[in-house]
Order: structure tokens, then sequence, then C-alpha cells
């Protein structure tokens, strides 16, 4: 088994317990089985009514608006489970958090959930002395994200190859290395934007192979001002981030968060963030505003004071769970932003 | 949902909106508006673009309900379209990924068929007596797998491009069985209808973390 790994990118749990909480996270049968008429189990029930929760068709761990810490979690912010059952008798979910794996031709790119404690402040051991608790998630069937080597979704029916898109990836770090990430990433949706508008308008609905070689001749930077203003005043209509406003400051913040930003784009496109669904072009659209995004939400949680990490902190945290992932009913937004683009570039 | 068949006018809107745009965007934003009553602008793919990927899934599952495929061969072609892996099609003569089909398919089919393919998609608009739900999902189908047919007979023949017997022989089975009066339609419509006013409902909810 392969893993592509984050070089300098660190983890280690820090009990923090802040992502055990708020989440909905499934219950497999087998894992009910083993905890129904366990002790830890009876305890949680005692405390709360009920440990498992029924939703449509799936069971869920029981937490809740007004008890949103999960019930197994111990005085001492250590899962009650992993203690007294081992690591296997927690839902799939728990083991696999905070790896975020994506299975490429290549291998299996082994990522990290930005709104980990330990993975954002880069605490703990090296990636790869965890190559083998990640061999154990793979063999028990965790959840993986799949790339195909031929068939990488870019835009309204175009695809491309995967070794197309390393190529194309490495010319995105080349310029990032010039121009920073947040531009090179911009530039790209651009570029790809106008490459997409130039093709003839097509007739068919069928799948048709594109290169990403040589595209350049983006669109105008007030055309991409325009889909970026779009995209977060549609974000800030979802209602994802208590206080967001579009319209405040987007400025550089300090030195500091603006690195921690650059860092958090970095891994997003290491771990493979622009080719999981939906879209390459969309995708992109969405990793472009981000920055701006997180510097309107940090000021925001900032209020009147100066912006810390702790403000930036709890930003990135909504932006990683709330707009990166789990994002099913925001695709269409960035799907909108996507068509604008081409359409700006036409 | 009507129980009728698409009025004249209706169709000449639809045509009209074809002009402007793709056939193919026409015919879904007709089918959501008759499925769900909502409009969707010129231009817009119709419910934010969620009926797209349906689309495109339906095809791969279409194709596999043509080749009658025993349990243990359907589950194995499942795991290699989920998995991005070749695909075994002896039958045709083809393997390779989904993908390295539709580059197949761009290469022996193109577009090269459009003109027939939209025309026999405006007649039936224009000639079709079953309800309107039919119409437009043999409308929207049937080009979709005919392009599809015609690849796979062109890899059959081992030939590098198709010919119009090959797509007017794939046009023909297209349409006997998902055209508007096709029975395999017949058995599908209901389920499909539901699934898009379903996406429909899910698309008006507001979103959550």
């Amino acid at each position: 088994m392969n893993f592509q790994l984050s070089p300098g990118q660190r983890y280690d749990c820090v009990q923090c317990g802040r992502s055990c909480q708020g989440w909905g996270i499934k219950v497999e049968p087998r894992i009910e089985q083993g905890l129904r008429e366990h002790p830890l189990t009876l305890r949680v029930i005692q405390e709360r009514g009920a440990a498992f929760r029924q939703e449509n068709d799936a069971l869920y761990l029981n937490m809740t608006r007004e008890m949103p810490r999960c019930g197994y979690l111990e005085a001492d912010d250590l899962c009650g489970v992993h203690r007294t059952l081992g690591a296997r008798a927690k839902p799939s979910t728990c083991r696999q958090y905070p790896f975020i794996l994506t299975q490429t031709p290549d291998g299996i790119y082994a990522g990290l959930a930005f709104s980990c404690t330990a993975a954002r402040a880069n605490l703990g051991r090296p990636m790869d002395e965890h190559v083998a608790s990640l061999q154990a998630l793979v063999q028990d069937g965790t959840l993986l994200n799949l790339v195909g080597s031929d068939g990488l979704p870019v835009h309204d029916g175009w695809f491309t190859s995967w070794n197309d898109y390393l190529q194309w990836e490495a010319r995105l770090r080349a310029a990032a290395e010039t121009i920073g990430l947040e531009a090179a990433l911009g530039q790209a949706a651009a570029n790809l934007a106008a490459e997409l508008g130039r093709q003839a308008n097509r007739r068919s609905p069928a799948w048709r192979p594109l290169s990403l070689n040589n595209l350049t001749g983006g669109a105008s930077a007030a055309s991409q001002a325009v889909v970026t203003e779009t995209l977060l005043t549609s974000l800030a209509g979802q209602g994802r981030a208590a206080h967001f406003d579009p319209h405040r400051d987007r400025a550089p913040l300090d030195t500091e968060l603006e690195k921690q930003i650059e860092v958090f784009l970095e891994h997003l496109v290491f771990r493979k963030a622009l080719v999981i669904h939906p879209t390459l072009l969309s995708n992109l659209c969405l990793l472009s505003v981000l920055p701006s995004f997180l510097r309107c939400q940090t000021r925001a949680l900032a209020g009147s004071a100066q912006p810390t990490l702790e403000h930036y902190w709890e930003a990135l945290d909504v932006a990683e769970k709330s707009l990166v992932y789990h994002t099913r009913a925001l695709e269409p937004l960035y799907h909108q932003a996507a068509r604008q683009l081409v359409a700006a570039a036409r | 949902m009507s129980a009728l068949s698409l009025s004249p006018p209706a169709v000449d809107e639809l045509l009209q909106r074809a002009r402007l745009q793709t056939f193919d965007l026409a015919l879904q934003q007709a089918l959501v508006a008759e499925l769900t009553g909502l409009p969707t602008p010129i231009g817009e793919p119709p419910l934010a673009g969620r009926l797209q990927p349906v689309l495109d899934t339906l095809q791969f599952t279409l194709l596999k309900i043509f080749l009658r495929l025993d349990e243990p061969r359907a589950l194995a072609l499942d795991e290699a379209f989920a998995r991005g892996q070749a695909l075994q099609l002896p039958e045709f003569n083809w393997e390779g990924s989904w993908f390295g089909f539709w580059r197949f398919l761009d290469e022996c089919v193109g577009e090269r068929f459009e003109d027939e393919l939209e025309d026999w998609q405006s007649q039936t608009l224009r000639q079709s007596t079953a309800t309107a739900a039919d119409t437009l999902w043999g409308a929207l189908l049937v080009p979709r797998m005919a392009r599809i047919f015609a690849a796979l007979r062109t890899s059959r023949a081992g030939l590098p491009s198709a010919d119009t017997e090959q797509m007017e022989g794939a046009l023909q089975l297209a349409a006997g069985n998902l055209g508007p009066h096709g029975e395999l339609l017949a058995r599908l419509v209901l389920n499909l209808s539901q699934h898009v006013q379903a996406l429909a409902d899910s698309a008006s909810e507001p979103a959550r973390p």
C-alpha cells in the first residue's frame, strides 16, 4: 500500500475534544452491537436518556444541540470507547478523523482535516509514523475518495486524465513559488475558464477530453472579482458561518495569519481537494475565494479587536467543516461560479 | 405531472429554447418544469445543475440494463466503474475505463450525427402521443444512448469511426427501448420522475452543515 504524505506535516491527538462534539456521527451496525450493552453505553444512557438516535435509515451517536459533546467522551477529553475497547470499536468516522484519504493511480494521498487542533497547528509525530494506522484503516474499509486515472471532471461535460492533472498541478505550484498560491489559484481558474470559453459551443452532452496543457489568456481581474463577490455573497446567504459579512475588509491579515492561510491552501492542494467532487473548475473557484472568506470571517470574529490566531482558527474551522467538506448543498454555488467565470471569459 | 401529451405551443417554446442554447439543455429545463413546475432561465441548467450528474450516471445504468448481465458481471462492472478501472465488454470488443470509452466515443462519433439526432428529437416532440413526461424523458435519453450504442458497434466492428448505418441501427435500438412508447422507458419512467422531484425538494431545503 503506497501512501503519499505531506512533507513537514505532523499530527497527534492533543486531547482538545473539539472534534468529538457537534457532528452527526453514523454508527455502523457492527459498532452498535459491540457497544449496545457495554457499561459505557449504560452510563451514557443514564446521563442523556439514549446513546444513539435514529435518523432516516441510519443510527447516529446521540449528540444534540443541547448536548453537543459525544456521550462517550470522558472528563479528560479522551474517548471512552477507544480507551476501554480499542480503536476498532469506534464508528469509522471517529477512527478516520482527522485523516482524509484519497486513492489515486499514484497511491493514497493521506491528508488531514484542518478542523483538527493538532493538524492545523502541526503538532505531533511526522505523518510517516502514522502509516501503520493508515494501513489498518484502509484494510478495515475506511472511506476513500477515489480518483481514477482517466476521468477527472473538469467542467460541464469536459474531463481530463490524472497525468494531465498532475502536470498542471506542478505548474500551479511553480507559479505559486513566484506569485503565491492564492494568486496562482485565481490565475489557474481564469486560464481554465478561458480555455473552456474558447471551445466551440457544443451540441452534444457527451463527455469530452480536455488537455490542461498551455492554458493561458484568463479572464480579466475585474471578471474574477465579480465571481469572487458573487460566490462570497452566495455563501453569506447560505448562513453557514455566523457573523460572516462578505463586505468586510478583505485586505491581508498580519504576516503570521497570512502564512497560515497559505499553509491551509497548500494542504488542500496536496490532499487533492481540487479533483475530488464536483469538478476541477468549481473547486478552483472555491479555493481561490477561501482566503477572502477567511480574512472576512477572522475580522468578523475579532470585532473591533486586532485579529489573532484564535480568531483565525475559529474562521478556519468553519471554512474546513462547512465550505470545503460537507458541501453537498453548496456544490451548485461553486458550479455556478465556475459557469460565470467561463461566461466572462467568452 | 400531467397525463396529457405535450401541447403544440409547449413544443414550439421548447424548440425555440433549443435554438438559443443546446437541445439537451432545453429538454432538461422542460422536463424539470413538467415534473416540478419550476421554471429555469435560458442558459441555466435546471435544479442548479443537480440533474446533469444524474443523467451522466444513468447512461451507465442503462448500458448495464441493455447488456442483460448476470449478477456477478453486473457487480464487477459496478466495481470497475466506481474505481475508474477497465470495464470488460467482450461483446463489443471493448476493454477500458468509462472515461476511456468517452475518449473513444469522442473520436469515433463526436458530433457528426447531431443533425440526425436533433431531427429525431424534433419529430418525436411534435408527433408523440405519449404523456409529456414520457416524451421528454425519451427525447433526452434516446440520443445519449444512441451515441453510446453507435460507439460500441464501431468498436465491435473494429472501425475507427461510426458510419451512418451504425448510427441508424443505434438510434433504432435506443428509440425502440427508451423512446416515448419504449418498453424499457415505461418500466423506468415513474422512478426517474420521482427522483427528479426528490432532487427539486432537496434543492429547496435550507443548506445544512
